[in-house]
């Protein structure tokens, strides 16, 4: 009925679509880092939409399964092995009790998914099973038991093939933000053509921009932010929001990213290098 | 109305509305009151609707394909809200210990407004403040009513954690850490009151949007005793 965590690995946790129904008070959407692989990821297990995975962050992972089911790996490349026996992202693979799961690393991209059919079993607060501190535990730890219920019927046929030129973009579509038009002519130009890389700080509330840009925005009575909200801080660095961001921010909010340039940010590693296209998502006006 | 308000389609699948006037409980009554009307009249398209001090987020459970058709629905929306006063709430007491063990920042906030300590804590225990929403953090409200003089910019370089039932100062705010976090706020004071209970899913927040509050300043060993007695903290 459950996988056994031999070794949890770094910032591993519980993720599905996100909440909503906690932003009134204060509780960030979160959700999966990368919603398209783990959409796909369910998918290929014929899974309900919202059915929960279970995301790690690049490496180090030991899993023992006590039941049958069946099981999918999302990723976009890595070193993975059932019982010592290698196998890959997007197989099916068909689970019995004992069955042992080693990911070493992720060869490519920061965050992969363990799908197993029908999702994992969780308390749902605000009717999601994504982590969140204060709201659930923050990450999976050694030792600890993840429930499933036990699937021992057939599954899927041909798996479908994942679209890895997703991916590979380094020009990541962005719309204005509230605050857009407030800045420079120079800062406008600099973003709009000018080459961005990623920083090390890279979590699940937030990726930092390496480059820094000089800021003389005043700052702004605190509004609403959303994940793939850039704000622009008076340091000069800029933040882009991800799944856990808070619900609400005091920067300016000069850049939103749209929902398929936050999962390509979010499997873009340290140093990576891209650059802002400014799509039109909201160029009218009233 | 419609001249002062911005209606801007902040990501696939949502808008700010955006009003551009004098932050007050009047704008918040008003902005309380649009949000439930665009719950009555578009809850099936929608997913939630958060407010601030002066903007309602409307996030949308599908892709928004027609702005234009939103955009009309919501100025009607927005002529049809009544401006009627905020009703009475009763002025809940937060009780805040000032010393300096808590109110980390408090000689940096006298220094950049020029008061004394004693006279921030003053002018920080004077007002009731209303409180406008909950955000940045799981309960965290943020508070208007503030006096203009304890004016203080936020720290440039954030803390990388700030203790749970923490009091600060950004800009012309003042606020409530719930939780322990990293965060960027002048730090005054702490209250031993817990504001946010997650297994409370219908009512996790202890102040919700509207309410009205006084800090009442207490000493060190006040703290410590409601800190270990939170059943005695009367609101």
């Amino acid at each position: 009925m459950s996988i056994y965590i031999h070794k949890a690995g770094l910032y591993s946790s519980l993720q599905d679509k996100g909440r909503f129904a906690g932003m009134p008070y204060g509780v960030p959407i979160s959700g999966a880092m990368d919603q398209n692989l783990y959409h796909f990821t369910n998918h290929i297990l014929e899974n309900p939409p919202n059915s929960s995975s279970m995301e790690f962050y690049q490496q180090g992972l030991e899993l023992e399964f006590t039941s049958p089911t069946f099981m999918c790996i999302g990723a976009l490349g890595g070193d993975f092995k059932l019982n010592d026996k290698a196998v890959e992202p997007f197989e099916i693979l068909k689970i019995k009790k004992g069955d042992y799961l080693k990911i070493k690393q992720l060869t490519k991209g920061n965050w992969g998914y363990i799908a197993v059919k029908g999702g994992f079993e969780s308390e749902g607060p605000f009717n999601s099973q994504s982590f969140y501190e204060p709201i659930t535990k923050r990450q999976f730890e050694n030792d600890d038991v993840l429930i499933y219920r036990a699937f021992d019927g057939v599954s899927g046929g041909e798996s479908p093939v994942l679209d890895m030129s997703y991916y590979t973009s380094t020009e990541l579509e962005v719309s204005e933000g509230p605050e857009f038009y407030k800045l420079s002519q120079t800062l406008d130009y600099q973003l709009k053509h000018a080459e961005f890389s990623l920083s090390t700080s890279l979590n699940r509330m937030a990726y930092q921009i390496q480059e820094r840009l000089a800021n003389d925005l005043e700052e702004i009575i605190t509004g609403p932010v959303l994940p793939g909200t850039i704000q622009f801080t008076p340091a000069g660095k800029m933040i882009v929001l991800m799944r856990d961001a808070q619900v609400t921010g005091g920067y300016p909010r000069i850049l939103q990213f749209s929902e398929k340039s936050i999962n390509q940010l979010s499997q873009m590693r340290v140093k990576s290098k891209f650059t802002f296209k400014l799509t039109g998502i909201n160029s009218e006006k009233i | 109305m419609s001249e002062s308000v911005r209606i801007f389609q902040l990501s696939e699948r949502s808008i700010l509305i955006e009003f551009n006037r004098d932050i007050n409980k009047s704008l918040l009554y008003f902005l309380l009151n649009l949000k439930e009307n665009i719950f009555l009249n578009k809850g099936e398209q929608i997913l939630q609707v958060t407010n601030t001090y002066n903007s309602l987020l409307v996030i949308y459970k599908s892709t928004i394909n027609n702005l234009y058709s939103e955009k009309d629905n919501f100025l009607e929306l927005i002529s049809d809200v009544s401006t009627t006063d905020m009703p009475k709430t009763p002025t809940r007491k937060i009780p805040v210990c000032y010393e300096l063990d808590f109110g980390l920042d408090l000689e940096e906030v006298s220094k950049k407004t020029g008061l004394s300590i004693s006279e921030i804590i003053k002018r920080h225990t004077r007002p009731i403040y209303t409180v406008y929403f909950i955000g940045f953090l799981p309960g965290f409200p943020y508070l208007g009513g503030m006096d203009s003089s304890l004016f203080c910019r936020r720290k440039s370089n954030p803390r990388s954690k700030i203790n749970s039932g923490s009091v600060g100062i950004a800009g012309y705010q003042t606020g409530i850490y719930p939780s322990s976090s990293p965060g960027g706020w002048q730090i005054i004071g702490r209250t031993p009151l817990s504001l946010f209970d997650s297994h409370k899913t219908d009512t996790p927040c202890v102040l919700s949007p509207g309410d009205s509050l006084q800090f009442e300043s207490i000493s060190k060993e006040e703290f410590d005793d409601l800190q270990s007695h939170p059943s005695d903290i009367k609101l």
